[in-house]
């Protein structure tokens, strides 16, 4: 069954757009997140992994991002998901 | 009448910023498909109905925040407003997110034409703005253009010219804050406004002070600093949330979205996927080096030829003006040579490497290259752009040094350029495989030499870098500076180069100024180290002396004070050292013939040197404080004496305790 979700960023599967719901606290990562035009509210596609499994690339507001995975998992999104995933 | 009108060029990274500068004026700075390729604003000026435009390209910024050198710069130019205009360009392949900068200008000027620039490939992408609709809402009038096939240029100088003549009016959209923000707007403003500003110049001041994260201009914050603002990071980052969620509701009222997956994201798929990713990374820069390393030489040799025949015509004319004998020495054996040793040797490699270099950078490989690399930096505390500064210590280490401006904080600035010295740059090149090629594979079987000769090489550069990545690590794990900057980065779409512009520009952007800079320093290197093979104490030359003076530390590294003395004065440049070490032996001994492999083997081995001394040379080779010109660059950008002598020290101190260890472990065998 397919049902919304709340997850973190480094969990959401390839290819499924989730919303942005809250970013950390932690100012840096806020900070730079933001100056990237990334905020609360922001669609958000994680599309490819990089040959070491981290950073991956995720697809937001028509340009590609790479986001390490210790800072896309403080991240948490909500998305439609199947209950595997 | 003749006027002239000053305008400001802004815009994110990546937009094509370079070339509508280049278009607009007929100049040619380089382009690069890269965030933060403008590290510093370049002028130019155009002509239009008889007026004259000067302009100004800021650095590519995503905001105004100041939270980078290059933020500031372009903040402050911006906020200065002592220009007529300002252009904006951005990208029309993602409107949205380009108009958080725009939004942020808008804050700070009304002068402003937007300059939705790539719009060819937005179309291409399926991404269409309402341009009137946009411009209805935005208040400021806007161009669409495709800066490289020239379109939309006329229109835009003509707008520009309008706008600076005031024929058509901008009436910039006012975003409302948060509840919150707009009670700090106003106590700031109001006080500014009591000490002089006007409304509309007060309330831009206190944005800058509430946007600004560190650096708001002294002079402003000195004044109000006893308002002591609560909580300046939560204001700061609902402002920007504003902005975001502002350019969200325009782009859903005029940009059409009918994005299929690009040819960038198949491409991705390819170059940069778990199983292809690495094998194509390595590939591409094996090749790179293949065609540098086999490509300079033939060039080497030619020039090497040329040079000689000008020394003889040199001696001819020296003769025939009948020359002091020792301004003939000092000016053709000690600055000529040198010179032409140094020409000779390095620009061939640079003149090939930097072009190739560029090519994947247009190509915008490079970002995902420090996107794959990523995890290995980050475990010598640093991020994935430090891979490409490493790349171009390859070709040449103060460019490398250069290079580093792209990393994010200044910690790791810092480091990254202090450890480039570790990365064996073209001048070492030829050293190292004369050295390999003479003593560690001489004695296999023809036809395993070349294989193992390139495995010794691939293995010594690998263990140079892991060196270096341990030093780094030690250091921003003792200055803590690690992990304090999240590494987030854009991966722009990939473009065609421009190959003829972009082979002609290279060499002038990056080949020319270093080659400048080692010719500045080899001249004058080559009369003191003539000098100091022709000046005598007690008859014996000083440069003796010097040998003599540093042969116990030389006999603990494995090597001797010959060939300390040959690195000591190679510091000009390192293509050097080595014929300085078979000119000292040859002013020792009064050989005469050093110029065949055979016969430097031949003069090495007379000297003493057995595998065990080509094993240290190779490492200090490796390891050993960089070329003045690097030296110097280092200095040039963390404007600090500290880190300048930690460029020094820390490579040569590795070596010295490298060496000693593979001098000692060795003496146990030979």
């Amino acid at each position: 069954m397919i049902r919304k979700k709340m997850l973190r960023l480094s969990e959401l599967p390839f290819d499924i757009p989730a919303v942005i719901i809250k970013l950390p606290e932690d100012d840096n990562l806020r900070f730079a997140l933001l100056r990237f035009g990334i905020s609360e509210q922001t669609t958000i596609r994680r599309i490819l992994s990089s040959p070491f499994g981290d950073p991956n690339t995720y697809f937001c507001r028509d340009t590609l991002i790479s986001i390490r995975n210790s800072d896309a998992g403080r991240i948490s999104v909500m998305a439609e998901v199947s209950d595997e995933a | 009448m003749k006027h002239n009108y000053r305008i400001l060029l802004a815009g994110n990274p990546n937009v094509g910023k370079s070339t509508i500068f280049n278009t607009l004026t007929g100049m040619h700075q380089h382009t690069g498909n890269w965030a933060g390729k403008t590290v510093s604003c370049a002028k130019g000026r155009y002509y239009y109905n008889s007026d004259e435009y000067s302009i100004l390209d800021l650095p590519g910024t995503y905001s105004l925040y100041e939270s980078s050198p290059d933020e500031t710069a372009a903040t402050n130019a911006i906020h200065k407003n002592d220009y007529d205009c300002i252009v904006i360009a951005a990208d029309a392949s993602s409107p949205e997110r380009n108009l958080d900068l725009v939004l942020q200008i808008l804050s700070i000027t009304d002068k402003a034409v937007l300059c939705f620039n790539l719009c060819d490939e937005a179309r291409k992408k399926g991404i269409d703005t309402n341009k009137d609709k946009l411009s209805d809402i935005l208040g400021i009038p806007i161009v669409f253009t495709s800066a490289r096939s020239g379109k939309g240029i006329e229109e835009l100088r003509r707008t520009i010219s309008e706008l600076v003549k005031n024929k058509i009016e901008t009436r910039p959209l006012k975003i409302d804050y948060d509840e919150n923000t707009e009670k700090y707007i106003k106590i700031l403003s109001d006080n500014l406004t009591k000490n002089g500003y006007n409304a509309i110049s007060s309330r831009r001041a206190a944005l800058h002070i509430l946007r600004s994260k560190v650096t708001a201009p002294v002079r402003i914050k000195n004044e109000y600093i006893s308002l002591s603002l609560p909580d300046s990071k939560a204001v700061r980052n609902s402002i920007t949330a504003s902005y975001i969620s502002e350019s969200r509701r325009i782009a859903a009222l005029c940009v059409t979205n009918n994005s299929k997956k690009s040819r960038s994201f198949r491409a991705d798929k390819i170059l940069t996927s778990k199983l292809s990713g690495i094998p194509v990374l390595i590939l591409l820069l094996a090749l790179i080096f293949y065609i540098t390393i086999i490509g300079a030489n033939y060039p080497s040799q030619l020039l090497d030829m040329l040079f000689e025949k000008l020394g003889a015509v040199l001696y001819k004319l020296a003769d025939q003006v009948s020359m002091p004998l020792f301004f003939k020495g000092l000016l053709i054996d000690g600055i000529y040579t040198s010179l032409s040793q140094v020409i000779s040797v390095m620009l061939p490699p640079m003149a090939i490497f930097f072009p190739l270099f560029t090519l994947l950078e247009d190509l915008g490989y490079l970002p995902r290259a420090a996107y794959i690399l990523d995890p290995l930096f980050s475990k010598a505390g640093t991020n994935g752009k430090n891979a490409l500064s490493v790349m171009m210590g390859f070709g040449c280490n103060a460019c490398g040094v250069t290079g580093c401006r792209i990393m994010g904080g200044m910690g790791q600035r810092c480091v990254a350029s202090v450890t480039n010295a570790f990365v064996p740059c073209n001048g070492r090149f030829p050293t190292l495989i004369a050295i390999i090629t003479m003593f560690i594979i001489a004695g296999l079987p023809e036809k395993l030499r070349e294989p193992a000769g390139a495995l010794i090489l691939v293995t010594a550069i690998i263990f140079s870098l892991a060196v270096s990545m341990l030093v780094s690590r030690l250091l921003t794990r003792a200055l803590h500076i690690s992990d304090k900057e999240p590494f987030i980065m854009e991966l722009p779409d990939y473009r065609i180069p421009q190959i003829g512009k972009t082979i002609i520009r290279s060499v002038f952007d990056r080949t020319v100024i270093i080659l400048g800079r080692a010719v500045m320093v080899a001249a004058p290197a080559g009369a003191v180290i003539w000098l100091l093979a022709e000046l005598k104490i007690n008859d014996t030359a000083l440069i003796e002396h010097l040998s003599v003076l540093l042969e116990p530390l030389g006999r603990l590294m494995g090597l001797d004070g010959v060939i300390l003395s040959g690195f000591l004065l190679g510091f000009p440049a390192n293509e050097i050292v080595m014929p300085i070490i078979l000119m000292i032996y040859k002013c020792a001994s009064g050989m005469t013939e050093t110029g065949e492999m055979q016969g430097i083997l031949a003069a090495l081995t007379e000297n003493g040197w057995t595998v065990k001394t080509a094993v240290c040379m190779i490492i200090f080779t490796l390891m050993h404080f960089p070329c003045s010109t690097t030296l110097i660059t280092i200095w040039k950008e963390t404007r600090s004496i500290r880190w300048t002598a930690a460029g020094f020290f820390i490579p040569t101190i590795c070596g010295i305790i490298f060496c000693t260890a593979a001098n000692l472990i060795m003496s146990i065998w030979f």
